[in-house]
């Protein structure tokens, strides 16, 4: 079953909760000052899919590697809670 | 067509979280979505309140979740003893603890945990803000 992960504030262990949390296919979507956290999450071994909402993004300009995240806005948002089975927000 | 629900446990003043679920909200709705309830929770509950007073240019979520109800006919519930113990009261619970004030009214609806399983089991998504 596959989750969205929805991550809203900063956390100074985020990548390793991420690496504990995620399983293969789920999904890691950045919001709030959960943006802050964008370059530790390239290198998270896990293979989920990074999504980060634009909105909150450019609240903080925050220029995002957009080959590794892809970028929503909050109709892809409640896409994207479609597409997984469900999610969690943390 | 998805059906959602919402749970709001963040206070308008102190967190970004409860926007966010206007925002969210109001984008699954005019896709075509829809949502069978949104309930406060915790701190959420501030969001009731219609006695918050905000500077003209901020986003008066309060208003904001009442022309939400208005358009879309989407419940708003409010956790009872969530509510009661921030002073957040609909006018029956506070003539029952015999004070004159009250800022909870309709579209607010008072309500208790059962009604957030209720939600949970009638929508596919629930979302957490």
């Amino acid at each position: 079953m596959a989750t969205l992960h929805r991550l809203t504030t900063r956390h100074p262990e985020l990548a390793e909760l991420i690496n504990r949390m995620c399983d293969e296919g789920d999904g890691v979507l950045l919001s709030g000052d959960a943006c802050y956290h964008h370059q530790q999450l390239h290198y998270i071994p896990v293979n989920a899919a990074l999504y980060a909402l634009q909105e909150d993004l450019d609240a903080r300009a925050i220029n995002i590697d957009r080959a590794v995240y892809d970028c929503v806005d909050f109709d892809g948002f409640v896409e994207l809670t479609i597409q997984y089975d469900k999610v969690v927000s943390w | 067509m998805t059906t959602f629900s919402l749970l709001i446990t963040h206070s308008p003043t102190n967190s970004g979280e409860p926007y966010a679920a206007w925002r969210f909200a109001s984008s699954a709705l005019r896709l075509g979505h829809d949502i069978s309830g949104i309930f406060f929770y915790g701190e959420g509950v501030h969001n009731a309140s219609s006695l918050a007073v905000l500077p003209s240019d901020e986003v008066n979520l309060h208003r904001a979740w009442k022309d939400l109800h208005n358009e879309y006919k989407v419940p708003l519930y409010t956790c009872i003893s969530a509510a009661n113990r921030r002073g957040v009261l609909s006018e029956h619970e506070a003539r029952d603890a015999g004070l004159i004030h009250h800022n909870v009214d309709t579209p607010f609806i008072v309500s208790g945990l059962g009604e957030f399983f209720s939600l949970l089991h009638s929508s596919d998504r629930m979302v957490q803000f």
